[in-house]
């Protein structure tokens, strides 16, 4: 966790990036359930150093495709919405929180919160709809001729696919149970 | 969302699915045609983006053409602080996997000295040969602090 804060401020202070946000990140910390993941991000100050923030959330264990894109997408929407409930942060640039503003109060941290709180609720939902679809994880079992393997794959990728058009709700009005945190 | 108008979307790839199935069948769009795409926009005054973001773009070339449209964008805002937001996700590998070109690499490189906010995962952020730090720079910046 040390290195990984040291690695935001170097990147601050090296590429001049205003706003960063590691995303998926392994840590072990006694203070972590085991299975979970976190986000990293800060927004740094006028001289450059890092705010750091982090937000814990349960991992599922399950390969899902596309979140990535997805955590970008919903990134762009609510950061700009974090941003314009901050009276005055759009007309700055690069929407850089005055120095005074804490990690825990960034509009990126609270935006992050948001992206997740419906990351969650999507990737659990998915999570869900494989197993009633009974979709079999065995994609390279005992007897399986290599074309029956090669289905299985490409059906599990199909079934691994992000249900995000079933659940705009969680989308648009997600349930925020994961919190800002200090590194 | 209040105050959200998205513009156009700009496709860099036009494939029947994701490559995550390990086939697929389409067409990559070209750098020309990436450009030729936002001087349409432009000629027809669609151009006034407050925000842009980048996401998959498998060779170095059309991301060297994303990325000179973003910091046209970011040039054209300068008059008026905050009017533009490149959102860069420098998206090139997980869990291991390169999964872009090699050239991609140092492009990303370049290109983020001029993103707004980028959104490397785990495996981008550490990518080797140290994708953000040159490594006898990085341990001389951590004796300094």
């Amino acid at each position: 966790m040390a290195s990984l804060g040291l690695a935001i401020q170097a990147m601050h202070q090296f590429y001049g990036v205003p706003h960063i946000v590691i995303t998926s990140v392994s840590l072990a910390h006694p203070d972590h359930p085991d299975a979970s993941l976190s986000v990293v991000g800060s927004t740094m100050t006028s001289s450059r150093r890092s705010r750091p923030f982090k937000i814990v959330f349960p991992a599922i264990d399950c390969y899902f495709s596309g979140t990535g894109d997805m955590f970008a997408a919903l990134t762009v929407v609510r950061i700009r919405e974090a941003v314009w409930n901050s009276p005055g942060l759009s007309e700055t640039e690069s929407w850089r929180s005055p120095d005074e503003v804490d990690a825990l109060e960034l509009p990126l941290a609270k935006a992050c919160e948001r992206v997740l709180a419906s990351m969650h609720e999507v990737l659990t939902k998915t999570r869900e709809a494989m197993g009633r679809a009974g979709v079999s994880v065995e994609v390279n079992g005992k007897g399986m001729s290599d074309d029956d393997k090669k289905k299985a794959r490409l059906l599990k990728s199909k079934a691994a696919e992000l249900r995000l058009v079933r659940h705009l709700d969680s989308l648009r009005l997600p349930k925020v149970q994961f919190h800002p945190a200090r590194m | 969302m209040p105050g959200l108008n998205p513009g156009a979307e700009e496709l860099t790839w036009s494939l029947g699915n994701h490559t995550g199935y390990g086939q697929w069948t389409g067409s990559r769009v070209s750098a020309q045609e990436i450009t030729d795409l936002y001087r349409g926009l432009k000629e027809s005054y669609l151009d006034d983006f407050d925000m842009m973001l980048s996401g998959y773009v498998p060779g170095a070339e059309a991301l060297e053409a994303v990325g000179r449209i973003a910091q046209e964008l970011k040039e054209k805002g300068k008059a008026k602080p905050g009017s533009f937001f490149w959102v860069l996700d420098p998206v090139m590998g997980d869990n291991g996997t390169l999964y872009v070109a090699q050239d991609v690499v140092p492009m990303y490189k370049s290109l983020i000295p001029h993103a707004d906010l980028i959104l490397p995962n785990q495996f981008e952020a550490e990518y080797p040969p140290p994708f953000f730090f040159h490594h006898t720079t990085f341990c001389h910046f951590l004796t300094r602090i």
